[in-house]
């Protein structure tokens, strides 16, 4: 059996074994109707076309078997399914019972052991050659069967059996001799039976198969048994019977074989039957088995596959209802705002809502830690009443992990449903738990993937707004030989609402704002890009600091939104003049050093957005200070002085002033390296709010 | 100092409600009393005493949120009235210019008794 066939060589092999057997059948019907009909008479009963006749016969034989043994070879490594075995069974029993059916109708040809005319012969020798046939198919069939195994012992056995056949039919040849054979060949078949049995005691492919195809494998067994067993008790009906008769008459010693071979096909039937109704009680959980491996291979290829989380769940939730049978499902999810049904099935969602209005059922669906089975819901909720569809269910709760805290936290239940009563088994739950798992598992990714969706949005955000406030800074200083002019700026976190600008006034003398917009991230930008142009729109017709602030007031005031004000400062340099001016609106206080000592100016004003421009007008002071060579003007936003160190106190005006008093800087930047310095002596380099410095010092002629 | 924030809202006579600030106000902080403040204007008082006495700290987006509901409560004849605030947090106030736009007392008793008697 190991060496391969040439499939073109057993190809041909069988056409020429079928065309071969053919034309024998042929010639024997022919020879037959010449010598037993045509030419018959009592007297010339020849012995040589009797063997001439047999010869004949097992040839044609020998060409049935031979085609069979190739149709079996051909069919590698004997790989047994349900579609073999169906198809092999279904085959044997439909011929054998139509054969069985057609010789019990045609009318008998055979009288005393000859054909009586043509048709006799005809009819005989198809039948005897369709008992063979399906005899022979059947043989080779349970050969098969048995080989399938692969088992070491498995060719021995089959070889023994083989050889008990040989060995009953040799008892029933020479039966007439003595009558120790017949018990010989009893004996024989029971062994044959036990060897049979010894053949078959593994049915393992059996297990693998649904419980629908194990219910038509068992009606096929039947069959096969019925058909078998009458076959197998035919020569024991006498010749009266038209299939011994014609089996008979066609190979005289070879009557005996198609029996043989059926009585042991009638105890394969017999065996499969048994061992059928033996496994149909595991199909359940071999059909659950396949359904499970099933839906989780389709679920893993719903987790990579599905874009939105609804159609994940509801992808899910089917797949569920189908594994366990149930006539709809829903899941309900709950949060803040309450409760959420979706991937509901067959069911409306509002229909869900509904049932909550159940005190009873609420408490059920929402309430319960572990997966609930409810077989009656009558039963259970007497006031429910029928009239509903939903008569049995399994809630499952879904859960959500809190690693932090190490606590789970309901998040929502999985609901099946049937309606009917009993509609569920326990095993559904133990099923329906990982489906649940599944889909907790699934909102809990949707829900990192929509925060980390979130955050990178607010990533871009912030870069946006980021760009936007570089951009809006100045890059060259106008200093001057008369003055020296240098800022910074440091945001506590990616976009402040800090903002210093240099401007130059309609008299041509050069100066600098500081702002601080109330709030942060992309709307403080906007607004600062909204200062920015006013500013640049308006300083080239201001006359002042005032005037400046003003103008800008005037503009923004209405425009702002209600929450949102900006503090605001400006100091213009008067070269000719040389002295300060100075203005602010609502900002921190400036700090002046003028000789050796340092002043806090504060003049009076608003923020800019919070009152109207007549009240804002009124409010707003300027001043006016000389200043020589070596004075240091600085502003600062409140980041600075409000700035803390560890204890949370703040550092105040005070050392700032002192630090200006001690310092002899030649350039602005120097003022604000030591600014930067002091703060960062006071708490470190990690600022907590927003801090920008602007330091201007006079320089010229009398320096 | 104290770096969380609280605030509490009850109601006085005269239709009046008193509006308890503890701790640090900040950007962070503020959309805590911005929603504590909506919540005593949808219920109907527009009379509204915000009580300083335990506020260590108010950044600019803490003063941001009485400019939201100041012209609100103005419109319907209520005001908002500051009472005992802190130097430091009074100077914030006053640099800003707000003691022109907002009422400021010594005590909660004082702003109560400012507003007018209802008839």
């Amino acid at each position: 059996m190991n060496t391969v066939r040439d499939p073109l060589t057993s190809k041909n092999v069988r056409t020429v074994l079928l065309v071969a057997g053919i034309a024998l059948i042929v010639v024997r019907i022919v020879l037959q109707a010449l010598w037993s009909v045509v030419w018959y008479s009592e007297s010339s009963n020849n012995m040589l076309v009797d063997v001439l006749l047999n010869i004949v016969s097992d040839l044609i034989l020998v060409c049935i078997a031979g085609t069979i043994f190739y149709i079996y070879a051909e069919r590698k490594h004997h790989e047994v399914s349900y579609d073999s075995v169906a198809g092999s069974v279904a085959f044997y029993a439909v011929s054998a019972l139509a054969l069985l059916f057609v010789s019990a109708l045609v009318p008998a040809g055979i009288d005393g052991g000859r054909p009586i005319n043509v048709v006799g012969v005809i009819t005989s020798n198809l039948v005897a050659i369709g008992t063979f046939i399906i005899s022979l198919v059947l043989a080779g069939f349970i050969a098969h069967m048995l080989l399938s195994r692969r088992h070491m012992r498995t060719h021995i056995l089959l070889y023994m059996q083989v050889a008990v056949v040989i060995g009953i039919w040799g008892c029933t040849i020479v039966d007439a001799l003595w009558a120790g054979f017949a018990i010989l060949a009893f004996l024989l078949s029971i062994a044959g039976v036990v060897l049979m049995l010894m053949n078959m005691r593994r049915l393992n492919w059996l297990s693998s198969i649904s419980f629908d195809r194990k219910i038509r494998l068992l009606w096929l067994s039947v069959c096969g048994a019925f058909a078998s067993i009458v076959f197998a008790l035919t020569p024991s009906f006498g010749s009266e019977d038209y299939i011994t008769a014609s089996t008979d008459l066609f190979v005289h010693s070879g009557a005996a074989v198609p029996a043989i071979i059926n009585m042991f096909g009638f105890v394969f039937f017999v065996r499969l039957f048994i061992a059928i109704i033996g496994s149909l009680p595991n199909s359940g959980i071999v059909d659950r088995r396949s359904d499970e491996v099933e839906s989780l291979a389709g679920l893993t290829r719903l987790m990579t596959g599905t874009a939105t989380v609804e159609d994940l769940l509801k992808s899910v939730t089917g797949h569920a209802m189908r594994v366990c049978h149930a006539h709809g499902a829903w899941c309900e999810l709950y949060d803040e705002d309450g409760l959420h049904v979706i991937a509901a099935q067959m069911v409306h969602e509002d229909w869900v809502r509904s049932l909550h209005a159940n005190e009873a059922l609420h408490r059920m669906l929402t309430q319960s830690a572990k997966p609930i089975l409810v077989d009656s819901v009558e039963d259970a909720l007497p006031a429910y009443g029928r009239s509903v569809g939903l008569q049995s269910f399994v809630a499952i709760p879904l859960l959500r992990e809190n690693k932090r805290q190490k606590t789970t936290e309901r998040t929502g239940t999985l609901v099946m449903f049937s309606t009917v009563e009993f509609g569920f088994e326990s095993d559904d739950m133990r099923l329906l738990t990982a489906f649940g798992d599944t889909i907790s598992v699934a909102l809990e990714q949707a829900k990192l993937l929509e925060a980390a969706l979130a955050t990178e949005r607010l990533q871009k955000e912030v870069e946006v707004a980021r760009s936007i406030q570089s951009s809006l800074l100045p890059r060259n200083a106008p200093s001057t030989e008369s003055f020296d002019i240098d800022s910074v700026t440091i945001p506590a976190h990616d976009v402040g609402g800090d903002y210093y600008d240099y401007v130059c006034f309609s008299s041509g003398s050069h100066g600098a704002i500081i702002a601080d917009v109330s709030g942060k991230g992309v709307p403080a930008a906007l607004y600062m890009a909204t200062l920015k142009g006013v500013v640049l729109a308006e300083m080239r017709s201001a006359l002042g600091p005032a005037d400046l602030l003003r103008r800008v007031n005037t503009t923004l005031h209405g425009s702002m939104e209600r929450h949102t004000y900006i503090t605001m400062a400006c100091v213009e340099f008067d070269a000719t003049c040389r002295s300060l001016r100075l203005a602010r609106a609502g900002h921190t206080p400036t700090i002046l050093r003028r000789g050796d000592k340092t002043f806090v100016i504060t003049p009076g004003g608003f923020a800019i957005g919070i009152v109207s421009p007549e009240v804002f007008d009124a409010a707003l002071e300027e001043v006016v200070i000389a200043v020589e060579a070596g004075d240091i003007c600085l502003l600062t936003t409140d980041g600075v002085t409000e700035r803390r160190d560890a204890n949370l106190v703040e550092i105040g005006l005070a050392p700032i002033m002192d630090m200006l008093e001690a310092l002899k800087p030649t350039t602005a930047n120097e003022v604000v390296v030591s600014t930067m310095a002091l703060l960062e002596e006071h708490a470190g380099s990690e600022p907590h709010d927003d801090i920008t410095i602007v330091a201007l010092i006079v320089r010229g002629a009398n320096a | 100092m104290n770096k969380n924030f609280t605030v509490t809202s009850e109601p006085l006579s005269n239709g009046c409600c008193v509006v308890r600030l503890m701790g640090y106000l900040d950007a962070h902080t503020a959309t805590l009393l911005e929603e504590t403040m909506q919540g005593v204007i949808t219920q109907g008082c527009n009379r509204i005493v915000v009580d300083f006495e335990e506020l260590e700290y108010i950044s600019s987006a803490g003063l941001g949120v009485f400019m939201v509901f100041i012209e609100e409560v103005r419109a319907d004849r209520g005001d908002i009235k500051l009472a005992a605030m802190k130097p430091k947090v009074f100077t914030v106030f006053d640099l800003l210019g707000f003691p022109a736009l907002f009422e400021i007392h010594q005590t909660v008793a004082l702003a109560h008794a400012a507003f007018p008697t209802t008839t």
